[in-house]
């Protein structure tokens, strides 16, 4: 019992900071697709697109070379930082993070799309400079396609199975998700315990989203 | 406070703008149909739209000299806009929406202080409510407050009566007169209504496929376009101010120049005794002997033909009649009528072809 509570909330707070850790380039991120133009800016649409067309366990192997013992962020973490990431609870973070990190994008984009360019163009001849009228009148305007995009996220970090398995392994009590569990459970036999995690798989859902609804509707008088 | 516009230009596919002009003080009205390049000049000078060329200037104020290097950033430019819709923020109240512009005047007092434009625009009692909840009218009165509160040194009003109803636009306009005689900074009203251009401004400026056509006066613009396009687009009309001097029956007297007047009295709201007349050139009828005739036009004014234009269907006649009237006739009428300049005439209108606006 004490592993299934381990477990559950190892994956929370697994979900809860990668999708923290992803909200402010997120949120950027879908802000810079909707309202500029960069040079580069298809090959980075591109890039935070490919998460979610490409399987998750091909992105899993792309992060276990990136940040493995000799590849370029795994050896800047360990030189610089002297902080290792594959098969720590750290690499769930990891992936996590960027399988999750195009939804919210994503849906960013389209929020900030949503919002009429006109009303932030008054804003600027009122006297706002950008960040304001970023903080002020776009960000609040977009919040409902960002609470979503951001539900989504987080749902997607719950969930994820592939990337993870690459990049972190199934250590018990390191970086085993509800998700790692269930198969391992029933790779080992043991179908009961499989179910259990199904089940607390199933109720974390049911929370996430009536949480979601629960705060979109509060903001609509 | 001058805006002076020096080879501005700006060019996407077919369309270019290029304009040199001057706008003074006042109300200057920007009139045109749409895809004249009224939207795209005051993006311009609000900042919102960088031109490929030219220099805006606000006074002594640089706003833009792209040969200099010089593009101030729509917040620094003090140049407040209120577009058709009024552009509120739905996401904060009438007092956030104000609150917002405040920002860049601390809330400073004088004649831009919140108090004084709440009570000068009666929105004081609106505070509260959300821009959702407000009328067509109201919230382009919240719009305008909002604005003025920025502490503007130019207003830019881009069609900001399009979006309302007859009834609700003559409820807003004497707030925009309100506007242009307390402030006392440079106004370019753009709209596409002579009506709307005529009861609030000073001057007009004619705008074509990205052209500036004709600026000055607005009764001089409506009376003399410059060319046939001008024409075309404004409607000839003689437009002139007036006193009324009797109401009844149905029907008002109207002192113009030395001339009498008779209108219908349905549309004048109670109590308004400055009018502006205006009468479209082509319900005028000319005649040569008046005293003769038995007609049921309510307006005959005796008069001498002062100029002749030829058009190249249409002949531009002006007639003064105490005032100054323009007709417009087809060639062949005026061939029989043998309109020379110093020829006696008679002028007919019917009264319900005598438009009045309150000035």
């Amino acid at each position: 019992m004490d592993d299934v509570l381990h477990v559950t909330l190892f994956t929370l707070g697994v979900a809860v900071l990668s999708t923290l850790l992803i909200l402010p380039p997120g949120v950027a991120l879908g802000w810079l697709l909707a309202r500029r133009k960069w040079p580069g800016k298809t090959v980075v649409e591109t890039l935070v697109a490919l998460p979610l067309v490409i399987p998750p366990v091909a992105t899993g192997l792309i992060l276990l070379k990136l940040f493995g013992r000799r590849g370029p962020l795994g050896q800047f973490f360990e030189n610089v930082l002297g902080v290792e990431i594959v098969f720590t609870w750290k690499a769930v973070v990891v992936a996590t993070a960027v399988m999750s990190l195009p939804l919210l994008a994503r849906a960013a984009r389209v929020a900030f799309e949503e919002v009429p360019v006109r009303l932030e163009n008054v804003a600027r001849t009122l006297g706002a400079g950008p960040w304001r009228v970023f903080f002020v009148v776009s960000l609040p305007l977009a919040r409902r396609g960002l609470s979503a995009g951001t539900l989504l996220a987080f749902a997607r970090a719950l969930g994820e199975f592939g990337a993870t398995v690459m990049v972190a392994g199934m250590i018990p009590g390191e970086t085993i998700t509800l998700s790692l569990g269930i198969y391992h459970e029933v790779q080992l036999g043991h179908d009961a315990a499989a179910f259990v995690l199904l089940a607390i798989s199933v109720a974390l859902a049911f929370g996430a989203i009536t949480v979601s609804e629960w705060m979109l509707r509060r903001k609509t008088p | 406070m001058t805006l002076l516009l020096q080879g501005v230009r700006w060019a996407a596919g077919e369309f270019e703008l290029s304009i040199d002009a001057e706008f003074g003080g006042g109300v200057t009205g920007l009139f045109g149909v749409s895809g004249a390049g009224k939207s795209t000049l005051i993006e311009i000078v609000a900042g919102l739209r960088r031109p490929d060329a030219g220099i805006v200037k606000l006074g002594d104020t640089v706003l833009t000299d792209l040969a200099r290097g010089v593009s101030l950033p729509p917040e620094r430019r003090c140049v407040g806009l209120v577009p058709q819709d009024g552009a509120l923020f739905p996401h904060l109240s009438v007092g956030g929406n104000l609150r917002f512009a405040e920002r860049r005047t601390g809330g400073a007092g004088g004649i831009f202080a919140r108090s004084h434009v709440c009570e000068l625009l009666g929105i004081g009692e609106l505070l509260a409510r959300a821009p959702a909840d407000l009328s067509g009218g109201e919230r382009q009165r919240v719009a305008l407050a909002r604005a003025l509160v920025s502490g503007p040194r130019l207003l830019l009003l881009d069609e900001p009566l399009a979006a309302l109803d007859a009834a609700r636009k003559a409820a807003v306009l004497p707030y925009l007169r309100r506007i242009r005689d307390e402030f006392r900074i440079p106004i370019l009203y753009v709209s596409h209504v002579a009506e709307e251009i005529a009861a609030l401004c000073d001057d007009l400026a004619v705008l074509a496929g990205g052209r500036l056509l004709q600026q000055g006066k607005v009764e001089e613009v409506f009376r003399r376009p410059a060319s046939p396009e001008v024409a075309q687009i404004v409607g000839v009309e003689t437009v002139c101010p007036g006193q009324v001097l009797d109401k009844k029956d149905g029907l008002v007297t109207v002192g113009v120049g030395a001339a009498r007047l008779v209108a219908l009295s349905d549309s004048l709201p109670a109590g308004t005794l400055e009018v502006l007349v205006s009468i479209r050139a082509e319900d005028v009828v000319l005649v040569r002997e008046m005293e003769a005739l038995h007609a049921s036009a309510r307006n005959r004014w005796p008069g001498i033909v002062r100029a002749v234009e030829h058009g190249p269907a249409t002949v531009r006649i002006e007639v003064d009649c105490g005032f100054p009237l323009v007709a417009l006739l087809t060639r062949q009428a005026a061939e029989e009528l043998e309109l020379v300049p110093g020829a006696p005439i008679g002028a007919l209108v019917k009264a319900p072809h005598v438009h009045l606006l309150p000035r």
